[in-house]
């Protein structure tokens, strides 16, 4: 039978190489190549659905070089992620083809998506760590590429750098991970002939690699994954990227930086967690932990900032929080497997409302001039409606009301949380994701409204605003989708957690605890609207308050990787080596203008007036004799 | 017998260039090109499909049987990898030289230096070896000196009193081995790589002497490498040094370096104690963090990415240090009778040591394509400090996609060359120096932001106007930077090309029990 | 027997035997009186240098069929025809040969007096190539030394005279040591003949023989400390006369070393390794280091001769120690076989480095009077660099197979230290080296060039580096050489 699955990445590549080339002359056939593409690949994605459901999981695997193979591997997890992917990519990229309409370089813009869809296909359905590594860097290029589009603002390059950079420090664990799985796993006969980093290899036989390996170093490497994962996926402290990167095209924050790449991690630690699971506990703990933080940490910096982009920026981190968490809670033996369907699920809703709410934002923003400062808008629910009540779709899914589908995805794995609590034993870090994530929920509904009531309520704050239209309604298309997808993706959640692991448990929790969420959106609701519906907000100044530096210095994390290890660390570091270094060459010219300089001196004694040349002679001569009578001594 | 005519015959269009007074760029780029396409001919004739180890195409012709001087010639996978790729560099070189009336004489030193490293790299007989050694130097001091830029007569000198004072240590070792064989063989006088690359005979040598030669082989190929803290001709003679001298240093000279490392001592890989081997590591460690924050503060972008490629050669002591260590645990008899591709049963050190080869590889390419883009970027803008660059993406958006492409290749971007060989030799030598790999995360992590900073300094930002209007490169020297980049990629996508040949050299070393 | 019959024989035995062997001898001595006879009539000194040259020519073969073969002693041991004799008697030859054309510009008036003295001197070479009496040596040696303090006076100028008054004065004051140390000789061992030494009466008589004969041939051949007459004079004379003293003059001193001190002190050894390894040393580190910053070209060239003289004296110190050590005849004839490609090869490379000055019209040579000769002259330039890089000892030329083979026989004498310490000196020596070579090449002529390049100064220079090079690749003569060795001991 024939294995679609190839193409499901291939497609977009060629695209990728067609839209350039033809983009170089007709600007505007680029993007409808791109997107063609990309259909396609959701076409392929579809058939592969039906392959897999037929017949079982496909695996194709080809030698690479020394130990290492290359291929694809298409199971359920991979199918949901490579559905989301393409759908989701079809859409932003449809959106794009008005949004980029009048960018010079479009032909460029298109060309990198659609390598970067690509990249985030391949990834998701390699069959090989290293070449989940291979379009891992791949995509992570193209997110650089991408925020630096517009590279001659400034501020872009350098996001790009940053981003490129500190994705860069999670990669590097990435591969020390590698290192250190492939080194205990090589030479073990328990491969019979797979890579030692081959994906199904791993995660069907999870049980005999821990036996092999041992519990803890496994579980040192899923935590080295873990990072890479918080690299990829901007969780605490390797989050600081993604605000900035806010500096590219809106739709590139749409496609990159809210639905696909950023998922990549979560996707890494769903992909290998009967890694995680067979391994030393803390492993799973330890994500458990660092996504629901995760999951209030951007939520209370999500509080404080007033730019569109970069408070959707934030609430991407938050929710991509919970994903990760749910995984995490997976550490617990009955909800095992089922967690990852929880956080599958979350991704795939969140994917849908989080692109739609970047769209909406890019509207906004073309309407607005790329005038980001939430402050300076209000009022547009008049004057761009359709936009507007688009966005307040994606506000509510956001905020997890009934009915959209992210309560139904996030009240399950605020639930889970609890369970988790519960099941085992108690205990106080067993509590502490359910209470993050219950705080996250909150915070998610303050700043999510903050964001909402400021853009669409009140009074326009600046000229632009007063002016803002709507864009033609035919582009806004592919935002009615998702829009319909955020509302009603909910009825499918247990054929959902079904797909991916069977007969998951829908989990539920004691009615006062199920409350408190709702009792939350309430609170936040009313409060938001106290102060950001109306003007009131006006009359409260924080900035004087010491807590309120704080946050808004975002607890000082960028400033400690720019302005501590940056500057004060790494600079200096580098300024003393190259100071070393031009000592030490200039050192090699010293000796040797010092040798020349003894040769000056020694010419000396060649004066030219031959009475001297026989003191130098005879005294020459009793010196070695006196020399030679030693020598014989000795 | 195609071997040696291909190297004849790049001996000798090197001399006939002389006789070229006027259209000697075509001449040499023809010429080279020439050479070139019969190398990989050859290649393809002895090591596409049916290549198992060992040395192929060997001849000996005798010129003094008594004092054992022969003419004597063969290559393994390995060094047919670096008659390619010296080849290309020798192209490339010719590619980008200026054309001016005084660049006449350029040409023939390119092509001298191409005809020493062929003579290098197939001699099996170690004073054609340690003659061709030398031989490369000349070329290369006279096209710094002829054509260098800043304080060119300082650093030619330098570049040549330095690196010659490294291969006079090579040639004492040599004489050490020859004057130990003709004693434990009753005065048979050989120079004969055969006869004296033999574990058991160095191992007979008195230690002291023993020392003394693998003490004056890996100095004098450190030197070349080059590796802390022999590398003080570097930064002058990168820097002063005219594109093409400079793409031939990059290129060239870390191919001698590696190629003494894997190629000479490889074989006797059972001479080093353990102690030796750490000393490796730790100095290719060294020179991957130092080079990589040296590099970091420079502002001229052709001295940072000289400081570039040495960091990346650090990769290459690493990998042999690890790799030996690895392997040495490992008895001949399991190489000889392993299947060396049952990674589940037998893998000691072949990771490492095939990445560190195709490391060797990788970076000649990616060097050479990085300096040809900077030739071309000095060509049109008539800079190369990053301050007074900036935003060029602008102006010359092809030449600056180039010159980024060549930068991620440079920091080890999968899908590009670079990553291979570092991914090889990072996840292969973890089993012998385990956690001192996080000193390697370092210097990558280091090496990754300077190069992105070089791209964002020079390439993005606003357009620095003093620059004036400048034009992108035309098709034809796009063409030069598409082939290497293309051939940068396929060996990134394809690595198998480079790395079967490579594992079969290390399994064919195993067979005749040099591990 | 009684003395008597002892003398008729060997005359009687000896004479017939002489005029075969020594036939190159009269050949060139007769044919030098012809010149003096010639020069009454005023003959073009063209015709003259053709003469001696076809002379010298002829007697190449002459020597090399009369004298080679298996040994024939004469005379009792005093002289010894033998392979080894006739081969540096070819090369002392060879390097007379070599100066005969280029000199021709310079010598203006009393041409045939310069080429009959030339014909002479190597008439006095040859027979000291085969004598191994310290009286035949020394008679054969003054001859030789009288005639070049003839030669170094030819030119105007009053640099030139200064110069050859110096050799002079220094030259005689080694001639004396060579008296007093041979009296000594005597005295300690009752004989002139250095070979067949059976008792030393007196050690130490024999000890102060050796300083004296040392200081004497040092003299000769200008070792550290009594090299300094040696810069004076190569500065001031005519440059082919230079190249002549340092090139043939100086490996005959070194083949009358090798002779008296390995030879006539085979009992002594000892010492005379700790002799000669210091002065070998500081022959070699002085020369190198001194000439790193000169500046003045003829100086620097005789600085590098300096050095190359404590190269070559390194065989002596080779053969003594191996031989003290007991380390076998085969590394002593190979470093023996080392010492004769050598004296070959540094004919060529420094009597061309010297000759090469030719091309420059003017006496004081500074570096910078080089400067742009590439642009003047690429051939010349080219072939100067190769004979540099020769003395440097770079591959591909003779020059680096003469080192190669040196440091062979160091490291198989187990002498690492002293190879490491050679190895030192040529690497810094590479650098006084390229420091002409880059005047050469890249820096720009001088406003009023001095440049005389004409057939007769290019040729000579081009043809010497062709030799050094083709030197380099006569891989198939070492082995020749080894099985001469044997020779030096007779």
């Amino acid at each position: 039978m024939f294995i679609y699955a190839w193409l499901i990445f291939i497609s977009p590549l060629v695209g990728f190489v067609l839209s350039y080339l033809v983009g170089i002359k007709y600007r505007n056939w680029s993007g409808i190549i791109a997107s063609t593409s990309i259909g396609l690949s959701l076409l392929f994605s579809y058939l592969t659905y039906l392959q897999v459901n037929a017949s079982g999981p496909i695996h194709e695997s080809v030698h690479w070089f020394y130990s290492i193979n290359y291929g694809i591997y298409v199971d359920h997890l991979s199918l949901v992620m490579v559905l989301m992917v393409s759908f989701v990519g079809l859409m932003i990229h449809l959106y794009a083809m008005h949004y980029m309409g009048k960018d010079p370089n479009r032909h460029v813009y298109f060309a990198e998506t659609a390598l970067f869809t690509a990249g985030m296909l391949g990834l998701v359905i390699s069959s090989n760590l290293v070449f989940f590594f291979l379009f891992w860097e791949l995509v992570g290029l193209c997110s650089y590429l991408l925020i630096g589009f517009w590279f001659f603002k400034p501020n872009a390059a350098s996001a790009a750098k940053k981003a490129f950079i500190v994705t860069r420090v999670g990669d590097l664990l990435f591969l020390a991970g590698m290192a250190l799985l492939y080194t205990h796993l090589i030479g073990f006969t328990g491969l019979n002939g797979s890579s030692p980093l081959s994906i199904p290899y791993l995660i069907n036989n999870a049980g005999l690699v821990a036996a092999h390996v041992g519990k803890v170093t496994l579980g040192i490497v899923s935590v080295l994954f873990l990072a890479a994962a918080a690299g990829k996926s901007s969780q605490f402290p390797l989050h600081v990227w993604i605000p900035d990167a806010m500096e590219g095209p809106t739709t590139v924050s749409a496609l990159i930086h809210a639905a696909t790449m950023v998922t990549a991690g979560i996707y890494l630690v769903a992909r290998l967690f009967q890694i995680f699971q067979a391994s030393a506990p803390f492993a799973l703990e330890s994500v458990a932990i660092l996504g629901a933080f995760t999951a209030v940490f951007a939520g209370i910096l999500g509080l404080v900032v007033n730019d569109l982009k970069r408070i959707l920026a934030y609430s991407t981190i938050s929710q991509l929080g919970y994903m990760l968490a749910a995984i995490g809670l997976g550490g617990f033996l009955t909800i095992g497997y089922s967690g990852v369907a929880y956080g599958m699920y979350h991704l795939v809703v969140h994917a849908m409302f989080k692109a739609l709410l970047f769209m909406t934002a890019g509207s906004l923003l073309l309407a607005m001039m790329e005038l980001r400062d939430v402050r300076r808008m209000g009022g547009l629910w008049k004057r761009m409606p359709v936009t507007v009540t688009l966005m307040f779709i994606g506000a509510i899914t956001l905020a997890a009301i009934p009915p959209t589908a992210a309560y139904f995805s996030k009240d399950a794995i605020i639930d889970a949380a609890w369970t988790y609590f519960t099941g085992s034993g108690y205990g106080f870090i067993s509590f502490l994701p359910w209470l993050f994530l219950v705080t996250g929920a909150l915070l998610t509904v303050l700043y999510t409204f903050r964001m909402f009531f400021l853009v669409a309520l009140g009074k326009p704050r600046s000229k632009l605003a007063e002016e803002a239209k709507d864009p033609p309604l035919h582009v806004q298309i592919p935002l009615f989708f998702l829009a319909a997808f955020s509302l009603g993706f909910g009825i499918w959640q247990s054929h959902f957690y079904d797909y991916i692991s069977p007969s998951t448990p829908i989990p539920s929790a004691p009615i006062y605890i199920e409350a408190i969420p709702w009792a939350f959106i309430v609170i936040g609701v009313v409060i938001t609207y106290y102060l950001y519906g109306t003007e009131r907000w006006k009359h409260f100044h924080f900035s004087g308050n010491p807590l309120y530096k704080v946050v808004k210095n975002k607890f000082y994390i960028d400033y400690l990787f720019t302005n501590i290890i940056a500057e004060r660390v790494i600079l200096p570091l580098s300024a003393a080596f190259s100071t070393f270094e031009s000592h030490y060459n200039t050192s090699v010219d010293v000796v040797g203008h010092d040798t020349m300089r003894l040769g000056t001196f020694m010419r000396r004694i060649q004066d030219g007036i031959i009475r001297n040349y026989f003191v130098v002679l005879i005294s020459g001569i009793s010196i070695i004799f006196i020399i030679m009578e030693i020598l014989r001594l000795i | 017998m195609f071997l040696l005519a291909i190297f004849i015959i790049s001996i000798l269009v090197s001399i006939g260039s002389f006789a070229f007074t006027s259209r000697r760029k075509e001449y040499a780029i023809i010429s080279s090109a020439v050479v070139m396409v019969l190398t990989v001919v050859y290649s393809l004739l002895h090591f596409a499909s049916s290549y198992s180890g060992g040395y192929v195409s060997v001849s000996n012709i005798a010129l003094s049987t008594s004092t054992g001087i022969y003419f004597s010639t063969a290559v393994t996978g390995f060094t047919d990898w670096l008659l390619i790729l010296g080849t290309v560099i020798i192209f490339i070189a010719a590619l980008i030289t200026k054309d001016n009336k005084d660049s006449r004489t350029m040409y023939s030193y390119i092509l001298i230096a191409g005809a020493g490293l062929y003579g290098i790299l197939i001699s099996r007989n170690f004073l054609f070896f340690y003659i061709f050694w030398e031989v490369v130097l000349i070329p290369v001091y006279f096209m710094i000196g002829q054509f260098g830029g800043k304080n060119k007569d300082s650093a030619s000198m330098k570049f040549f009193v330095y690196t010659q004072f490294g291969s006079l240590f090579i040639l004492l070792a040599i004489l050490t081995l020859y004057n130990f064989y003709s004693l434990s063989h009753s005065g048979v006088l050989t120079f004969q790589m055969s006869a004296l690359l033999n574990t058991s005979f160095i191992n007979t040598i008195p230690v002291l002497w023993k020392d003394f030669l693998i003490f004056g082989f890996l100095f004098g190929f450190l030197v070349k490498m080059p590796s802390f803290p022999v590398h003080s001709w570097l930064p002058d003679s990168y820097e002063s040094a005219p594109f093409p001298g400079t793409v031939i240093l990059a290129g060239g000279l870390s191919v001698m370096g590696g190629y003494g490392l894997f190629g000479i001592l490889l074989p006797v890989s059972g001479i080093f104690s353990s102690t030796v081997l750490y000393v490796l590591i730790l100095l290719g460690i060294i020179s991957l963090i130092y080079f990589a924050l040296t590099a970091m503060f420079q502002q001229s972008l052709k001295r940072m990415m000289a400081f570039a490629s040495a960091a990346a050669m650090g990769f290459v002591t690493i990998a042999f240090g690890a790799g030996i260590l690895e392997a040495g645990t490992i008895s001949a008899s399991a190489y000889a009778s392993a299947n060396i591709y049952n990674y589940s049963t037998f893998y000691s050190g072949i990771l490492e040591l095939s990445g560190g080869m195709f490391q060797i590889v990788a970076h000649g390419l990616i060097m050479a394509m990085i300096f040809a883009t900077l030739y071309f970027i000095t060509e049109k803008t008539g800079k190369q400090t990053m301050m007074n660059l900036g935003g060029i993406f602008r102006e010359a958006p092809v030449l600056s996609s180039l010159f980024l492409a060549g930068l991620l290749a440079s920091l080890g971007l999968p899908g590009l060359a670079g990553f291979i060989g570092e991914f090889s030799i990072f996840v292969g030598s973890f089993q012998a120096i385990s956690w001192i790999i996080f000193f390697l995360i370092f210097g990558m992590i280091i090496t990754a932001s300077y190069h992105i900073w070089a791209a964002q300094k020079s390439l993005f930002g606003p357009y620095n106007e003093n620059l004036g209007k400048i034009g992108d490169i035309n098709s034809k020297e796009i063409s030069i930077l598409m082939g290497l980049l293309i051939m940068i990629f396929i060996i990134g996508i394809v690595p198998n090309l480079v790395y079967v040949p490579l594992v079969s050299y290390i399994a064919h070393l195993g067979g005749i029990g040099a591990l | 027997m009684n003395p008597y019959v002892f003398f008729t024989t060997s005359i009687t035995s000896g004479l017939s035997g002489v005029l075969v062997h020594y036939s190159s001898v009269f050949f060139l001595g007769i044919v030098g009186f012809i010149i003096l006879a010639l020069g009454i009539f005023r003959i073009d000194k063209r015709i003259t240098a053709g003469i001696t040259f076809a002379a010298m020519a002829i007697s190449l073969p002459v020597l090399y069929f009369t004298t080679s073969g298996p040994a024939v002693s004469m005379f009792g041991g005093t002289i010894i025809f033998n392979d080894f004799g006739t081969y540096f008697a070819m090369v002392m030859v060879i390097s007379s040969m070599f100066i005969v054309f280029p000199a021709l510009q310079k010598i203006n008036l009393k041409s045939e007096v310069f080429y009959a003295l030339l014909l002479f001197i190597t008439v006095g070479m040859i027979i000291a190539a085969f004598s191994y009496n310290i009286i035949t040596i020394f008679i054969a040696f003054e001859s030789v030394s009288i005639g070049t303090y003839v030669l170094a006076s030819f030119g105007k100028d009053r640099r030139t005279l200064e110069a050859s008054i110096k050799y002079f004065f220094t030259g005689t004051v080694g001639t004396a040591f060579i008296i007093f140390g041979a009296s000594f000789f005597f005295m300690a061992t009752s004989t002139f003949n250095l070979r067949g030494i059976t008792t030393v009466n007196s050690p130490e008589a024999f000890l102060i023989a050796l300083a004296f004969l040392i200081i004497g041939f040092g003299f000769k051949m200008a070792l550290f400390p009594l090299h300094q007459w040696a810069l004076d004079t190569y500065d001031g004379t005519e440059n082919s006369v230079s190249a002549f003293l340092s090139s043939g003059t100086k490996i005959l001193a070194f083949l009358i070393i090798l002779r008296i001190f390995l030879v006539g002190f085979s009992s002594d050894l000892q010492s005379v390794y700790y002799f000669f390894v210091i002065i070998a040393i500081l022959t070699m580190t002085y020369g190198n280091i001194a000439a790193l910053s000169q500046n003045n070209l003829k100086r620097l060239l005789g600085y590098s001769s300096i050095a190359q003289a404590g190269y070559l004296i390194l065989v002596v110190v080779i053969v003594a120690y191996s031989a003290t050590n007991k380390l076998g005849s085969s590394v002593i004839d190979f470093a023996i076989a080392a010492g004769m490609f050598y004296s070959l090869v540094y004919i060529f490379m420094k009597g061309g480095a010297f000759i090469t000055m030719n091309v420059i019209s003017k006496e004081k040579i500074e570096l910078s009077d080089i400067s742009g000769l590439a642009k003047r002259s690429p051939a010349t330039a080219v072939s100067f660099a190769i004979i540099l890089l020769a003395l440097a000892g770079i591959p591909l030329t003779g020059g680096f197979m003469a080192k190669y083979y040196l440091f062979i026989a160091l490291i198989s004498g187990q002498l690492w230290w002293l190879a490491i310490i050679a190895i030192l000196n040529s690497a810094i020596s590479v650098f006084y080296y390229l420091r002409v070579i880059q005047q050469m090449f890249w820096k720009e002529p001088q406003k009023k060039d001095t440049f005389n390049l004409t057939g007769w100064t290019k040729s000579p220079v081009i043809i010497s580096a062709i030799i050094v090079v083709a030197l380099g690749l006569a891989y198939a003569m070492f082995p020749v050489l080894i099985s001469a060795a044997g020779g030096l001991f007779g």
